[in-house]
C-alpha cells in the first residue's frame, strides 16, 4: 500500500469511527470542525490501533490538530 | 476486633469496616490488553498493609504523601495506604507539567510522592527527589524490586515479613481524629492559580459512607480520573455499596472495557454520554447488541445536555444526573431524569443542604471542604459557617426543583467535566510572551480560545502586525504543546483595537465575548 493509500485509509478509520459528516481531509480540524471532544480523540486511537495494529500512548495527542497530523502519528508507529 | 457499625470518622476506620464487609468477594476487575485481573478483598488489604508499610519504613506515615499516575489498582492501593497510615493524600493530575508539580508540592507541603511509570518523567524533571521521597508505584507493588533496590533517593524495604505485626488492625494513633487533614486535591481556582481543597477525614468519610445511589448496581466501570474527588470517592462509595469496580486504565478503551467486563453501572461525563449515546441508538436494551450490559448511567461534571434521555430510556438505562463541586465534597445532587424534567438538577438528598442566595446555590453537608491549604481569604470568600457558595446561579420551582442557570464565577466547564479557569490561563500567556499585550480566554462550545492584543510597537507596519501575529501563534503553539488536550487553545484571533477594560485596568470579559459572539 502506497502511502496516500494508507492516508486514504486512515482517515476511512476517522470518519467511520467519529461517523462525522465531514468531508475529511488532511486539513480537517479534530477539535474546530469535527467538534470532537478530547475523550473521543481518545477513543478514536484505539479504533487506529485496532485497524493498524500499532500501539499509540494518548499523550501522542497533544501535538495533533488535524486528521493529516494523525495520519503522520499513524505511518511512524507503522514503520 | 472491634468492627464500628456507625458512621466511621476517619478513613482507617473506613477501611476497616470494608475489611469485614468485603471479605471473600471479588472487588477490582481490570484489563492489561485482552487479560483480565481480578482482585478479591484479601488481595486489596494485603496490599493496602504492604504498601503502608513502605510509607512507614519511609518515615513518611502522617506526613503529605503525593500521588500522581494514571487509573490504576496500584493507584488505588497507594490512595488507601495513605490513609491507613493516617497521612494525607495529595492528588496530583497526571497531566500537568513539571513546573506545575514542583509548585503543587511546595505548595502543600509535600514530603513524598508515589507515581506510575507515566508520571515518573514529570517527577524526576520537577527536580524534587532531592528535597521529597519519590516512591515508584511499580516497584511499591513488586515484592522482588522492593527488597532489592538501594538506590538513595528512594523509600525501598523488604517488608513481606513483618508487615503484619506493624500493620495490625490498631485504631487510630493518638491525635489522629475526624477532623484531621486526609487529603487535598487541587481545582481551578479565578485568581491564576489552582487552589488545593483540604477535605477532613469526617468531610471524605462522609462522602464516601452514604447511600444516595440506591439504585443497587453491582459493577461500577470507573472512567473519571481518579485524582478528582468524584473519580476517586465513587470507587470507595461502590465497595461501601457492596459492588465491585472494573477500573478504566486507559481511556482509549472505554468501549472495551464495556464490551469485556460488562459493567451495568457508568459515571460519566457529558462528552461520553454523547459518545455512549451513539453507540447505544442501535446498540440495544442495554447495549446487548454491542456486548454490553449496561443499566445505570451517571452523568456529573458539567451540564446534562437532555437530548439522548429518550433513546437511553428506551434502551432500559437508568440515567442519573448529578451535581456537585469539588469544594462541596462527595455528597451532591444525585437525580433519576425523566423526559418530564429533563433539565433539573432535582431535589437535594437527605445528607445535604441547599439554598438560593441572590441567585447563587449555596450547598452544606458533611462533606465540605475545610477549606484551601494555606489560603484563608480565598476560604473566606466562599465558606461561611460550614455554607459552601457554589459559584452556579440557579432557581427553584414550586416543587422544591432546582436548576441551574448559569455561573458566577468565570470559570469555564467543559463537557468532559474538567472546570478551565481563564485568569489561568491568561497569565501564563502574559508573563511567558512579551508579544502579548492582554488577552481573553473564552469558551466557544468546548473550545478554548484566546483574543489576543498584541503590544504592537509605535507606527508598526501591516506587514510587521502579520509578522508578531505568526509569531504569536507559534508562542501558542508551544503553549498548547506543555499543556493536556482539553486545555489547548484551539483557537486564536486577534480583534482589532485595544481591549475594553474598566477604569481601574480589569478586562471587560464579558464585553469581549459578546463581541467574539457576534462575530458569530
Amino acid at each position: 500500500m502506497s502511502i496516500e493509500e494508507l492516508k486514504q485509509k486512515i482517515l476511512e478509520v476517522i470518519a467511520e469511527s467519529t461517523e462525522t459528516d465531514l468531508e475529511l481531509t488532511e486539513d480537517t480540524t479534530l477539535y474546530e470542525e469535527m467538534g470532537l471532544a478530547s475523550v473521543e480523540a481518545y477513543v478514536l486511537l484505539s479504533d487506529l490501533e485496532e485497524e493498524f495494529g500499532v500501539r499509540i500512548p494518548a499523550s501522542a495527542l497533544r501535538n495533533v490538530r488535524t486528521t493529516g497530523d494523525l495520519c503522520s502519528l499513524v505511518i511512524r508507529k507503522m514503520t | 476486633m472491634e468492627v464500628k457499625t456507625e458512621q466511621p470518622e476517619t478513613m482507617r476506620e473506613v477501611l476497616v469496616m470494608l475489611e469485614s464487609r468485603l471479605n471473600g468477594k471479588r472487588v477490582f476487575r481490570y484489563m492489561d490488553d485482552s487479560c483480565i485481573t481480578e482482585i478479591s478483598a484479601e488481595r486489596f488489604f494485603h496490599d493496602i498493609r504492604a504498601a503502608a508499610a513502605v510509607l512507614r519504613k519511609g518515615n513518611l506515615a502522617g506526613r503529605h504523601i503525593g500521588i500522581m499516575g494514571c487509573n490504576s489498582y496500584g493507584w488505588l492501593v497507594s490512595l488507601c495506604a495513605v490513609f491507613w497510615t493516617e497521612s494525607a493524600a495529595v492528588l496530583l493530575d497526571r497531566e500537568i507539567s513539571s513546573g506545575e508539580l514542583n509548585a503543587r508540592l511546595r505548595k502543600t507541603d509535600v514530603s513524598g510522592i508515589i507515581y506510575d511509570s507515566l508520571a515518573a518523567d514529570t517527577v524526576q524533571d520537577a527536580d524534587v527527589t532531592g528535597r521529597i521521597a519519590g516512591i515508584s508505584m511499580e516497584e511499591l507493588f513488586d515484592d522482588e524490586k522492593r527488597c532489592s533496590s538501594d538506590r538513595s533517593s528512594h523509600v525501598y524495604v523488604s517488608l513481606r515479613e513483618n508487615y503484619e505485626k506493624q500493620e495490625g488492625q490498631g485504631k487510630c494513633t493518638a491525635g489522629h481524629s475526624g477532623d484531621s487533614l486526609a487529603c487535598i486535591f487541587f481545582t481551578s481556582g479565578t485568581t491564576g492559580e489552582s487552589k488545593a481543597v483540604m477535605m477532613s477525614e469526617r468531610g471524605l468519610t462522609a462522602g464516601i459512607c452514604h447511600r444516595i445511589n440506591n439504585r443497587g448496581f453491582h459493577s461500577l466501570l470507573a472512567v473519571l480520573p481518579f485524582h478528582h474527588l468524584s473519580g476517586f470517592s465513587s470507587v470507595l462509595n461502590a465497595l461501601y455499596l457492596g459492588a465491585e469496580v472494573c477500573i478504566a486504565t486507559d481511556i482509549k478503551y472505554f468501549y472495551r472495557y464495556l464490551e469485556v467486563m460488562k459493567p451495568d453501572y457508568v459515571f460519566v461525563v457529558p462528552s461520553m454520554l454523547r459518545m455512549l449515546a451513539r453507540k447505544l441508538k442501535n446498540g440495544g436494551n442495554n447495549g446487548r447488541n454491542l456486548g454490553w450490559d449496561l443499566h445505570l448511567i451517571n452523568c456529573g461534571g458539567a451540564d446534562f445536555r437532555p437530548e439522548f434521555l429518550q433513546m437511553l430510556l428506551e434502551r432500559n438505562i437508568t440515567v442519573l444526573q448529578g451535581y456537585g463541586a469539588s469544594e462541596a465534597g462527595a455528597i451532591g445532587f444525585l437525580w433519576k431524569m425523566t423526559p418530564e424534567r429533563p433539565d433539573t438538577i432535582g431535589k437535594p438528598p437527605a445528607e445535604m443542604k441547599a439554598r438560593i442566595i441572590d441567585g447563587e446555590l449555596y450547598v452544606k453537608s458533611d462533606a465540605v471542604m475545610v477549606g484551601y491549604y494555606g489560603d484563608a481569604e480565598e476560604t473566606e470568600k466562599v465558606l461561611a459557617d460550614g455554607w459552601y457558595a457554589t459559584g452556579d446561579l440557579c432557581r427553584m420551582d414550586e416543587e422544591g426543583f432546582f436548576y441551574l442557570t448559569g455561573r458566577r464565577k468565570n470559570l469555564i466547564v467543559l463537557a468532559n467535566g474538567e472546570n478551565i479557569s481563564p485568569e489561568e490561563i491568561e497569565r501564563k500567556l502574559l508573563y511567558e510572551y512579551d508579544d502579548i499585550s492582554d488577552v481573553v480566554v473564552c469558551a466557544e462550545g468546548d473550545l478554548i480560545t484566546a483574543q489576543v492584543y498584541p503590544g504592537y510597537p509605535d507606527g508598526c507596519t501591516a506587514k510587521e502586525k502579520t509578522i508578531i501575529q505568526e509569531r504569536i501563534r507559534e508562542e501558542i503553539r508551544q503553549y498548547n504543546e506543555s499543556e493536556p488536550v482539553y486545555r489547548q487553545i484551539m483557537k486564536i484571533c486577534f480583534p482589532e483595537g485595544p481591549a475594553g477594560k474598566t477604569s481601574s485596568g480589569k478586562l471587560l470579559r464579558r464585553r469581549v465575548q459578546e463581541e467574539q459572539k457576534d462575530e458569530h
